[in-house]
């Protein structure tokens, strides 16, 4: 591996946002390939970061702080490689805390993961109404809209917007990715979803499966 | 059925016993409930049963009511309390229930926080308003709770958001800790209030799902400390502690901090658990409220509650519990069938 790609997967991996920052300025400089950055070094760390946490040596505070850094480098790098016009992204996400609900964790952790595996992601926020994911999807188009949420109160949300979606004929374009602390892998069945993710990393798993693997 | 009269009074003298860890005859039940529960079970919709606390009182005992006296009654609003009084702006969500909106935009805002007054600020003072009025209504017969306060690491994750939070624990810690030692202070603070208004509740609880998402040496520096000064104000009650994400990798640390008695996540192993600190922590838990007691059937519940007590109810340190609170659209059958094999369920040697 390229040495200075190997810094940058090790500064995200040690979740170093500043060394990780420097040694990404350091090969734009030296006109390393983005879609070698994107792939081999904040890819291959958000990989390592997910595989730490599966061993029980990583903890959420690590996904969180490992997520930031790569958010952090993504705004770097994707400007970018917009300006080339190259898409080189896996799919779309569209992504939000569902209504009535203000967690963000969960979520934040799903899209560093996703955006690591190569997904371009839109994330609307916490506390998104149903209207506002079928916007976003009929405006901006969307592979997947994926859905979280922690609190058993507002899981109907989940079921509101997955019939949002049918009422506006955008259901078959998009599959449904929901998980959460009060989601189950039955009642994401039961409300119409098309998979449910356990973790980020599991999230990402299943993102590509429904994408054809 | 098997609950009969009484059973309330021997289930508390058998949580007594198994907090002490001595093995009681039967393993002691809680049916650990709140807002959302107790006023989708009473027919209510979750604003009238914050926003009324006649409304409360009367959802909080129909509950009592039904399952044999075992829940108790307890001024509830959710998480927002203690954020409200430090500054949050109370978000009453579509569903109903109270929320606090994080509202310390950058960690250098910490600077300008202070420990709030009990008796003054955000809704603290309802809470104080509210247990008098519930101790007025209820009579001697029920204890009305009023002894439990957010921990440090939830609360802080309230006024600053869950993300920045974590993300200031890495690169802002001084002010990261200050703003933990503000919440500590603070809880120590309402504990106080509600501890010289209820001087008959033997315990404190210390609520807490955010502390599980920090890694050991975080919890070890910044949350343990936190959590022995609580304790240790308040010396002669038990000291509770709920936290219901996982939280397997804290569980010695845990047992230094202080906590006695753990109403634990669901996902967590408890056999593993109790080999683990089983003589320094009681366990209350942990059938998933979910796939177990909401979705699952009366021989489901009493299969899974039977496998409990066999493998941990022996010398003491085990209350069946749901492993979190009972999720709202919980079946009573449900709840029934946990409750009547604690009560018939003899409790094994260990082999």
């Amino acid at each position: 591996m390229n040495p200075i790609i190997q810094r940058i997967r090790d500064h995200i991996v040690e979740l170093d946002l500043n060394g990780a920052g420097e040694a990404v300025e350091e090969a734009l400089k030296m006109n390393v390939k983005i879609e070698d950055i994107l792939k081999h070094g904040v890819g291959s760390a958000m990989e390592e970061i997910g595989l730490r946490y599966e061993r029980g040596e990583y903890f959420i505070s690590e996904l969180v702080m490992g997520g930031s850094v790569v958010k952090e480098l993504l705004g770097k790098v994707l400007p970018i490689l917009r300006q080339t016009g190259r898409d080189m992204f896996r799919g779309k996400v569209v992504i939000g805390t569902v209504e009535g609900d203000l967690h963000d964790i969960g979520k934040m952790i799903v899209t560093s993961f996703l955006l690591g595996a190569g997904f371009e992601v839109v994330d609307l926020g916490v506390d998104v109404p149903a209207g506002r994911f079928v916007d976003a999807v009929s405006e901006g188009g969307a592979d997947i809209v994926a859905m979280s949420c922690l609190l058993t109160t507002t899981l109907p949300s989940i079921g509101k917007t997955v019939e949002a979606l049918k009422s506006s004929g955008l259901r078959s374009r998009v599959k449904v990715l929901v998980g959460g602390h009060a989601v189950t892998e039955g009642y994401a069945k039961e409300v119409g979803a098309d998979s449910y993710g356990a973790d980020g990393p599991d999230a990402v798993r299943k993102a590509i499966l429904l994408l054809g693997g | 059925m098997v609950v009969n009269e009484g059973f309330a009074e021997r289930n508390a003298e058998r949580l007594e016993k198994a907090v002490r860890h001595e093995t009681p005859d039967r393993a002691p039940v809680t049916v650990n409930v709140n807002g959302p529960f107790i006023a989708a079970f009473a027919g209510v919709p979750y604003e009238n049963y914050y926003k009324d606390r006649k409304v409360m009182l009367e959802c909080q005992l129909k509950v009592r009511r039904r399952f044999y006296n075992l829940t108790t009654v307890w001024p509830d609003y959710g998480v927002a309390l203690e954020a409200s009084a430090l500054g949050a702006e109370i978000y009453w969500g579509v569903d109903g229930t109270p929320w606090a909106k994080p509202f310390i935009k950058s960690i250098e805002d910490v600077e300008g926080l202070n420990v709030p007054d009990p008796y003054r600020d955000g809704m603290l003072p309802t809470s104080v308003e509210t247990y008098e009025y519930m101790r007025r209504s209820v009579g001697e017969d029920v204890q009305v709770s009023f002894c439990s306060c957010i921990g440090p690491a939830t609360l802080a994750s309230l006024l600053r958001g869950a993300t920045e939070f974590l993300r200031d624990l890495y690169l802002n810690r001084g002010l990261a800790e200050k703003l933990l030692s503000i919440c500590t202070e603070t809880s120590k603070a309402w504990l106080r209030v509600q501890a010289e208004a209820a001087p008959d509740i033997n315990y404190i609880l210390i609520g807490d799902d955010m502390a599980a998402y920090l890694n050991p040496k975080l919890f070890r520096e910044l949350i343990m400390p936190r959590y022995r000064e609580i304790y240790n104000s308040f010396p002669n009650r038990q000291h509770w502690l709920h936290n219901d994400a996982k939280a397997s990798h804290l569980l010695e640390l845990l047992a230094e901090s202080g906590v006695e008695v753990f109403h634990i996540g669901y996902e967590v192993d408890l056999v593993d658990a109790k080999r683990r600190v089983g003589d320094r922590i009681c366990f209350m838990g942990n059938l998933s409220p979910l796939e177990v007691l909401r979705d699952g059937d009366r021989v489901k519940v009493a299969s899974k509650s039977r496998e409990l007590i066999e493998r941990l109810a022996y010398n003491g340190g085990f209350i069946l519990a749901p492993g979190g609170y009972m999720a709202e659209g919980t079946p009573p059958e449900n709840i029934d069938a946990m409750i009547e094999t604690a009560e018939d369920t003899p409790i094994p040697s260990p082999s």
